[in-house]
């Protein structure tokens, strides 16, 4: 057998595992039980074809009469304290130091962030059209059946339901960021052409001019609070941030002969909750070794992180990717590294499951690389502790047994017996017995 | 009269017509021609058929060739769906079997092109590469597993396939050659291109390259 042989084969036997986990085939089963399957089409008589036809005919007639009837409400857009209507081809231009709130009857409400400009294009029952023409803007919009929201930012385009994102839109460096938080939204235009669905805690920074696209998971999204300021350092974030004080000179411009007018109350408060800082990560070192990591060129990846400093990447990644730079650490044989970069994993957040998964980690790279087994087993001990039932529980405790045989603890018979009990054909069986049997 | 008949005769008289024979239908299994036309007379109930005949051999294809992968669940189901929906194509009915698996190859290589398509315009970032509860007790093999699917992704679509069924799943070449409707001697020659591509690559991994040392296979 060759080396090639034998990888295949953990590779196949470690698939066959996952498959016998999980109900995936339980679920597609239901799925497919449950799904209006267009069944082949069969032969049937003419008449039965006419019936149709005249069937169908009526029913869009029917259609058409309650698509009128039932078509959503009149939407009206207002902002500030005494809302003040907004009228199609009305520009919202936030001054320096304040937001625009726009609020609409079926309780949407938009936030144009100061500095920031957005232009209604228009109004309708079934369509809403809105162009971020520079700046900033958060959006939680009230899904409605039969209403269509886009939002047009430069050569990208939002198409929107229900939902709730930031969008950020920089003409003259030509750089689109769209952070959604819940609900799904649909990208068009520039290098989404065919149209890219996006979904809750996904991140997306794009540049037309660059061709480039970047989507992300989790990274941090929420939206501006003090003096709107954009950083663009080359090795630091980006920074945005705005302020929530109360708008006293927000100029809303309504198109000449329109009968709406934006009076003195642009001056509207900010809606609540819908503030707090953004840091967007756009340093090109940042995703330089995000790259390399991915591309299992784990000491290349580490290279790249130390030149601008292990410790501050530590301070500074999101919890994904300092869960990436941990592994990337522990791969590249650098264990106290990836240490560090678990604890401050576990530190900084200290809630997510990933927190749960460093501790794990935390075990076998004790026990895997340096060889400290009562350490690795007060890690394993953690993860259990912290995740009772959790996707790795079995893995723990056979680690954990292991920890303890190799530690020399006379622990490690008890929990081989109740290893060998709860899970009799797991990976670590064998060993759980043959300790059993020795002692 | 023997005990038991004895025993038998007493226990009809206390409980009369508990006794009486009487036939039991149990669920033969059905040929695969049987099930096709089934299929193609009362789809609607047959499709639970199909599914536990084949589902773990379709859900089996998809994993090798796609690795960890979060589409699989909804190929699944297409897969099922387009065989429901176009059984009639079906010529040789005794040949179901290769015939969903030939569906499930077509689904996986669709979605492997429409990746790469995707990632030439970079509309697919680093970090959406999928990741997976590790099944094994060796945090090893799981990260092999993951690096292997990432140098895999790096190798021509159909040279990809071939591998994967061929290396990985142990499928015949013959019937790699049906599934993928190529000459055999092109599957010898897309699987001997990729074991060469692959190992190239996976030397340059240093996760892979530990395990295609000689006498260094992690354990």
């Amino acid at each position: 057998m060759t080396t090639l042989d034998r990888l295949s084969a953990e590779i196949a036997r470690e698939q066959d595992e996952l498959m016998s986990r999980g109900d995936r085939l339980t679920n597609a089963r239901r799925r497919l039980l449950t799904t209006d399957v267009g069944f082949p089409r069969r032969r049937v008589p003419a008449w039965v074809g006419w019936a149709v036809a005249g069937t169908s005919a009526i029913a869009v007639t029917t259609g058409a009469l309650l698509s009128h009837f039932l078509a959503p409400d009149e939407l009206v857009a207002t902002t500030g304290e005494s809302n003040s209507p907004i009228s199609a081809n009305a520009r919202l231009d936030a001054p320096e130091n304040a937001s625009i709130p726009v609020r609409f009857s079926d309780g949407t409400q938009i936030e144009v962030a100061p500095r920031s400009r957005m232009k209604v294009i228009s109004i309708g029952r079934r369509d809403v059209r809105l162009a971020m023409e520079s700046g900033h803007a958060g959006f939680t919009v009230v899904h409605a059946e039969r209403r269509r929201w886009e939002l047009r930012a430069g050569p990208f385009a939002v198409n929107i339901t229900g939902t709730r994102f930031d969008v950020a839109w920089d003409p003259a460096q030509d750089r689109f960021d769209l952070a959604l938080t819940e609900g799904q939204v649909e990208l068009t235009g520039c290098g989404f052409s065919t149209g890219r669905r996006l979904v809750a805690g996904q991140t997306v920074r794009a540049s037309c001019r660059d061709g480039s696209v970047e989507i992300a998971y989790g990274r941090a999204v929420p939206w501006p609070t003090e003096s709107a300021t954009t950083s663009t350092e080359k090795n630091g974030p980006a920074v945005i941030s705005s302020s929530v004080s109360a708008p006293k000179s927000a100029n809303v411009t309504s198109p000449p002969g329109s009968t709406s007018h934006a009076g003195p109350a642009a001056d509207a408060k900010i809606a609540a909750g819908a503030n707090s800082t953004t840091v967007l990560h756009s340093s090109s070192t940042t995703s330089q070794w995000m790259l390399l990591a991915e591309q299992g060129r784990f000491k290349d990846a580490l290279a790249a992180v130390d030149r601008t400093g292990f410790a501050a990447e530590c301070s500074r990644a999101q919890v994904d990717d300092l869960a990436l730079l941990a592994d990337a650490a522990r791969s590249a044989r650098e264990p106290q590294k990836a240490r560090r970069a678990f604890l401050v994993l576990r530190q900084r957040f200290p809630d997510t499951s990933q927190a749960g998964v460093a501790a794990f980690k935390l075990g076998v790279l004790e026990f895997d690389q340096i060889g400290a087994y009562m350490d690795a087993a007060s890690w394993f001990r953690t993860y259990l502790a912290e995740n009772p039932s959790g996707p790795l529980t079995r893995e723990a405790r056979g680690r954990l047994m292991e920890a303890m045989h190799r530690a020399g603890s006379t622990d490690a018979r008890v929990l081989a017996a109740d290893y060998l009990h709860d899970y009799p054909t797991g990976p670590h069986a064998e060993l759980a017995q043959r300790i059993v049997d020795a002692q | 009269m023997p005990m038991a008949s004895r025993t038998l005769a007493k226990l009809r008289s206390l409980h009369p017509g508990a006794f009486e024979s009487r036939v039991v239908r149990l669920p033969l299994p059905e040929s695969d021609a049987a099930l096709v036309s089934h299929l193609r007379t009362d789809p609607g109930s047959a499709r639970a058929m199909l599914f536990d005949r084949y589902a773990a051999d379709v859900e089996r294809v998809l994993c090798r060739i796609l690795g960890p992968d979060s589409e699989i669940d909804d190929l699944l189901h297409e897969v099922f769906i387009v065989a429901i929906t176009s059984i009639d194509t079906l010529r040789d009915a005794g040949r179901l079997r290769s015939w969903m698996i030939g569906i499930a190859v077509h689904k996986a290589r669709k979605l492997i092109r429409q990746r790469k398509i995707r990632r030439l315009v970079r509309l697919v970032a680093p970090h959406e590469l999928h990741d997976y509860e590790a099944a094994s007790a060796t945090a090893e093999v799981s990260e092999a597993l993951r690096q292997t699917y990432r140098v895999l992704a790096q190798l021509p679509t159909d040279e990809r396939i071939a591998f994967t069924l061929r290396q990985i799943d142990g499928m015949e070449l013959l019937a790699i050659a049906e599934q993928t409707r190529v000459s055999l001697a092109t599957v010898k020659r897309r699987v001997a291109r990729a074991q060469k591509t692959f190992v190239t690559l996976a030397r340059q991994n240093e996760t892979l390259a530990e395990w295609l040392e000689p006498g260094t296979v992690p354990q």
